[in-house]
């Protein structure tokens, strides 16, 4: 065991002993742990292995992106042990091996190495014929974790959060800029990833009690203000446009909006990199101190320190004071500054190298740290030969330079400069409303970053609106926090950059010889940060060695995009609970009632048609068509889209929105329209219906009501007629009663005149229908004598109920909408958006009669004008199969095959029990339009099907269901 | 024709809630659900949703509005997007600039006057058959995080303000009224997107402790 004695910062319940299992065998750990911590403490220091060599690797950052300590936790699979709590009867395993971590079979690839060099699939696996089994071994030996597809469904909520500032990161600097916001007056949110707040505040201490009362005295301010919420174990994941913020915690997504947001992320410590820097026992020095500080876990007995800033010694003094030995300070840079940390040090005999770097690690036989091998390295990073030197050691604390964790800065949009004094990129212009402090913005002296995020918080509350009248000036670092060139060669490589493909550094050396000189192409030659991590430990170094190699600056290499999210987040958390809107009719519960198999329509869900026990579908079809044109049934059309028009000028408006005309009409009469856009291309039709000298009622398609009466708002704000729109399609139910029974039907519910000479074909009349005001409208879409009845939508249901009973002695019934597409294709009717498409004008679909160009002036008007002038490209007609077909039957959108080349398109077809033949409408060359012409449709397995072209209407094609009937 | 008809409302929400209704009671012709079981009273204090689409309303919109509504008696908020209540509880909604709603309060007669007036020059009648829904209880306001990316602290029943948001997906008119200190919601929606609405809100309230509650449990919420 390596537990320490109590730490005032620790998260551990001492009380609480928590048991599980880790590849097989049974472990002990302390409420409060996380895995990784739990396992290092009962002296497991192998906790994984890499994705491609399969070595052995152990804690390497312990900063919650550790791609070293990835488990499968039952049906969880890639937990991140460095940031997951360890929970009682935990049953874990390494992800990524082959037999276990111990004897994992694909340990031999560390072997083959040299055979794997970075891009080496690009080269090896591109035969076409084998590529199927190259991506099944593939599949096979990578991917991180199984999934159990037997895992329960999680729902999981989301929700939304407003607040004024939001403070991203709770370390020194974020807690300061929340303190300073709230105290301006800002109701504030400070969020951290963390178990608790604090950040490196309580833990890089450098054995200086002082320094964590500086954090832990701002903490207990933020808890105790009132204006302010600490949001502990929750990480902002990503930054979209106008401040909205997913904050994600164990149990769900919160999109949190803000007027302010500082960024006060700190940064990512880097790995140096040298010969076997993966081996268990070597980890960043930050690694090492939440070791000791949160876990009171001794990271090591021995430790060497890599150094390259004032971090290292501190490092070097939480070990001592940890109680583990400390054999050297190597520190890169080439002297070492005077400081009350070195003099610290030497007083307690830790001897210091100034211009020393760690040459190679080795290994014990479980292939954990036992030792390094130090030496000398001159001012261009090269080693010094014959400085070699072996050091026993089971700890190596890398402490050489820090990356900021600006992600979600990028993604906000800021522009990053590179700073030379500081090694770092940080924010040269930051976008409205968006604020950074601390490490982040490259302030790392603990006071400095204190004062950085007072000045930040009291920026962002002026942002959100409150007085601020302080000005605080944040002094300018003296020290650079990170190393130019952390990066030692050697000749036999295994000196990583990026732990989670294992790329080493000879493997940028080949891609920028390959010529991926860029640092997007040589990310996606190379795969560097495109590991679970994301690069948070290896794009900045890769970024150097990049610039190095190509004699770039850093600025001049620039960096790859950040895109949402930047950290893992639980697909269950991005699912979350969804809404998907579906709007029902009024008579949506009487279609379920009479057992209607529903159809999607655009948000609308409407009876496709109505099961029958012992039927099938197209016998059910056939039946409720049957009845229309034998009887009498009911179809709910309350989907179309209905508005009002009104006033002095709404003639005037229909004429120039519709291609007809409408001022001419006659009160109570009904007129087929067609709109069109600005380049003559239609885009929906309906009914226009004249209810009084200044008010028009009509109808659009059921998918085109929204986007219609958008439009037409739109038009009458600009064009500023005398006359006001109003959408009346949720308000309105409507129902089209039809069948030659439809008016002995009506009648028994009314006592307005349905004679034909009192209420004609097309003419509109309102009264009341079983009580209910009703406008009713006799049209024809499926052929047959009928009503359209629309009334207010809270009668929809009444009024169905009343007419079905009305028509029990005439075999009244339902019919749906596939009822309705035969029976109009039978009329030869059009449907917009089926039998036409967005390039269809008017003249193509055989409407010449609606367009009135004479009119001076209509939406569409200019470009049918030189439409009408050119040849027509193609021609919707009617057709048939052959009298006796059999086989397979073309479906819609099959095409239509003349002369080896295509001619046309089906756009709908169906068996018409009243022709006894399949018929259609298609779109063909105009050449071939003419009444009896043969083509071909050639189905799907591209076979032939023969047609001909026929007259439309196919049913009824004088309208004599439209005169009288008795 | 047989004999007169007295047709029944239907509410937009009576598919949604004849599955879970267990008492029912006719209001203002239309028939509405008194109780959904024992439960109704444990939940209205938490996350209460109920069913106020019984109350009839009447819109108008156009720039002849106001005046046409005063004319009518009926008093209309001076600020857009706000709301007033008249001394007979009739609710008066400013939707944008010059469009309203009017609710009645129970027994009230405004709507049926503006629907039997003839509109005058710039008027335009917007038949109103909306779902009426009101949200109460502790946890309302996180109901509305859960399903509104609107911040509902905005809308303080004392500044009467109103807004028109999206919830769940669903357009809705939204305001904040007060009974004996507590904060409640308003909500009104198309009622062909009720059913979707109603059944989305009661899914989430029920994880907050909340769900459906009857008229009869509604008290004074229903009233006011």
């Amino acid at each position: 065991m390596k537990r320490l004695p109590a730490m005032p910062d620790e998260w551990l319940d001492r009380s609480r002993t928590v048991r599980f299992r880790f590849e097989g065998r049974t472990f002990e750990g302390l409420s409060g742990d996380s895995i990784a911590s739990a396992l290092w403490a009962a002296g497991q220091r192998s906790q994984g292995r890499s994705f491609k060599y399969h070595r052995v690797r152990g804690i390497l950052s312990a900063a919650n992106h550790d791609v070293n300590v990835m488990l499968q936790d039952g049906p969880k699979l890639n937990t991140r042990g460095d940031v997951v709590a360890v929970r009682e009867g935990m049953d874990l395993t390494a992800v990524n091996t082959f037999g276990g971590l111990a004897n994992d079979k694909a340990r031999h690839l560390n072997k083959l190495s040299r055979f794997l060099p970075v891009g080496f699939y690009y080269k090896a696996f591109h035969n076409k014929r084998l590529f199927p089994l190259w991506e099944k071994m593939f599949r096979r030996i990578t991917g991180l974790g199984v999934v159990d597809f037997s895992t329960p469904h999680i729902r999981t909520q989301k929700r939304y959060d407003f607040c004024d500032v939001l403070v991203i990161g709770a370390g020194p600097s974020g807690l300061a800029a929340a303190l300073s916001a709230a105290e301006a007056g800002a109701s504030v949110v400070v969020c951290d990833e963390n178990a608790r707040a604090g950040g490196s505040g309580l833990f890089q201490l450098g054995a200086d009690a002082a320094r964590r009362q500086h954090t832990a005295s701002l903490l207990q301010q933020v808890k105790s203000n009132p204006r302010i919420r600490l949001l502990e174990g929750t990480y902002a994941g990503a930054y979209y446009a106008d401040r909205w913020v997913p904050l994600i915690d164990e149990n769900r997504m919160t999109k949190m909006r803000a007027k302010s947001v500082i960024l006060a992320s700190g940064a990512y410590e880097q790995p140096s990199v040298f010969r076997n820097n993966d081996l268990p026992g070597i980890m960043n020095g930050s690694a090492m101190q939440r070791l000791i500080y949160r876990y009171a876990v001794k990271p090591c007995s021995t430790a060497v320190v890599l150094a390259a800033n004032a971090d290292g010694y501190r490092v070097a003094l939480d070990l001592l004071a940890a109680g583990a030995a400390v054999a050297a300070v190597l520190d890169m840079r080439a002297s070492v500054p005077a400081s009350p940390l070195a003099d610290a040090l030497r007083a307690k005999g830790v001897e210091i190298l100034g211009g020393h770097a760690v040459y190679e690690a080795h290994a014990d036989g479980k292939g954990e740290l036992a030792g390094v091998t130090a030496c000398r390295i001159d001012g261009a990073g090269r080693v010094v030969s014959g400085s070699q030197r072996r050091i026993s050691c089971d700890g190596v604390a890398m402490s050489t330079g820090w990356s900021p964790a600006a992600n979600l800065l990028y993604q906000a949009g800021t522009r990053m400069r590179f700073d030379d004094l500081l090694q770092q990129f940080v924010p040269e212009q930051l976008p409205e409303g968006v604020f950074a402090c601390g490490k982040v913005n490259g302030v790392f002296r603990l006071e400095s970053r204190i004062t950085d995020g007072q000045r930040a918080g009291l920026a962002a509350a002026a942002n959100a609106g409150f007085e601020v009248s302080a000005s605080i000036t944040v002094p300018a670092e003296t020290e650079s926090p990170s190393h130019a060139w952390p990066v030692v060669a050697h000749p036999d490589g295994k000196n990583f950059v990026d732990f989670d493909e294992d790329l080493q550094v000879k493997d940028f050396e080949n891609a920028v010889q390959e010529g991926y000189d860029n640092i997007e192409l040589l990310k996606r030659f190379s795969t560097v940060g495109m590991g679970p991590s994301q690069g948070k430990h290896s794009n900045m170094t890769a970024l150097r060695i990049l610039a190095r190699l190509t004699g770039k600056s850093p600025q001049q290499v620039g960096t790859t995009t950040a895109r949402p999210f930047f950290h893992p987040v639980p697909l269950s958390h991005l699912a979350g609970r969804g809404f998907s809107p579906q709007r029902h009719s009024p008579l949506h519960g009487r279609h379920a009632a009479a057992g209607a198999v529903f159809m999607q329509a655009g948000a609308w869900e409407r009876p496709e048609y109505y099961a029958v026990p012992g039927k099938s579908r197209i016998d059910c079809i056939r039946e409720e068509a049957r009845r229309v044109r034998t009887a009498v049934a009911l179809i709910d059309v309350g989907t179309l889209g209905k508005l009002e028009i009104r006033g002095p000028q709404a003639a005037e408006f229909l004429n120039r929105v519709y291609t007809g005309r409408y001022d001419n009409m006659k009160v109570g009469a009904t007129r087929y329209a067609v709109m069109c856009d600005d380049s003559g291309v239609l885009s929906d039709e309906g009914v226009v219906a004249r209810i009084a000298e200044d008010v028009f009622y009509f109808t659009t398609t059921s998918s085109g009501a929204a986007t219609v009466y958008r439009e037409l708002s739109r038009l009458n704000i600009e064009w500023k007629l005398d006359c006001g729109l109003i959408n009346l399609t949720g308000s309105y139910s409507a129902m089209n009663l039809a069948g030659p029974a439809s008016r002995k039907v009506l009648a028994q519910l009314t006592d307005m005149d349905l004679s034909s000479a009192a209420f004609p074909y097309l003419a509109v009349r309102t009264g009341t229908v079983a009580g209910i005001p009703a406008r009713m409208m006799r049209v024809g879409f499926v052929g047959e004598w009928g009503y359209e009845i629309h009334i207010p939508a809270e009668y929809g249901a009444t009024l169905w109920d009343a007419l079905m009973k009305a028509g029990e002695s005439s075999g009244i019934g339902p019919f749906g909408v596939e009822a309705q597409r035969l029976l109009r294709l039978e009329k030869g009717h059009l449907i917009v958006s089926q039998d036409t498409d967005g390039l269809t004008n008017p003249f193509e679909v055989g409407m010449d009669w609606a367009v009135k160009l004479d009119k001076p002036f209509f939406t569409g008007k200019r470009s049918l004008q030189i439409v009408r002038k050119m040849p027509l490209k193609r021609k919707l007609v009617g057709f048939r199969l052959g009298e006796n077909h059999s086989g397979e039957v073309p479906k819609e959108c099959h095409l239509i095959i003349q002369d080896g080349d295509i001619a046309g398109r089906v756009t709908s077809i169906s068996w018409s029990p009243h022709v006894g033949r399949f018929i259609g409408l298609a779109f063909v060359l105009p050449s071939m339009s003419e009444s009896g012409t043969a083509f071909q449709i050639r189905l799907t397995d591209g076979s032939m099907v023969n047609a001909e072209v026929c007259d439309t209407p196919f049913f009824d094609p004088k309208d004599e269901r439209q005169k009288e009937i008795e | 024709m047989n004999a007169p008809f007295a047709p029944n409302r239907i509410s937009p929400l009576f598919d949604e809630q004849a599955p879970h209704a267990a008492k029912w009671t006719q209001v203002e012709t239309m028939q509405t659900v008194a109780s959904f079981g024992s439960a109704d009273a444990a939940r209205l204090p938490l996350a209460g949703i109920g069913d106020l689409s019984f109350r009839r309303r009447a819109g108008v919109k156009g720039p002849g509005a106001a005046a046409w509504l005063n004319a009518l008696g009926i008093v209309t908020p001076e600020r857009m997007n706000s709301w007033l209540r008249m001394d007979d509880g009739t609710l008066v909604l400013r939707l944008g600039n010059t469009e309203y709603l009017v609710e009645d309060a129970p027994g009230g007669s405004h709507a049926a006057q503006m629907n039997a007036a003839a509109p005058a020059h710039g008027v335009y009648p917007v038949p109103r058959y909306d779902a009426a829904l009101v949200v109460a209880g502790r946890n309302a306001l996180e109901l509305t995080r859960q399903t509104c990316a609107f911040d509902f602290t905005t809308l303080s029943p004392a500044a009467q303000g109103l807004a028109m948001t999206s919830m769940v997906g669903v357009g809705v008119t939204a305001v904040a009224m007060e009974s004996g200190g507590e904060t409640y919601y308003r909500l009104w929606c198309d009622g062909t997107y009720g059913g979707y609405l109603w059944a989305t809100l009661v899914e989430v309230a029920s994880d907050l402790g909340g769900g459906a509650v009857g008229l009869e449990s509604l008290g004074r919420l229903a009233q006011q």
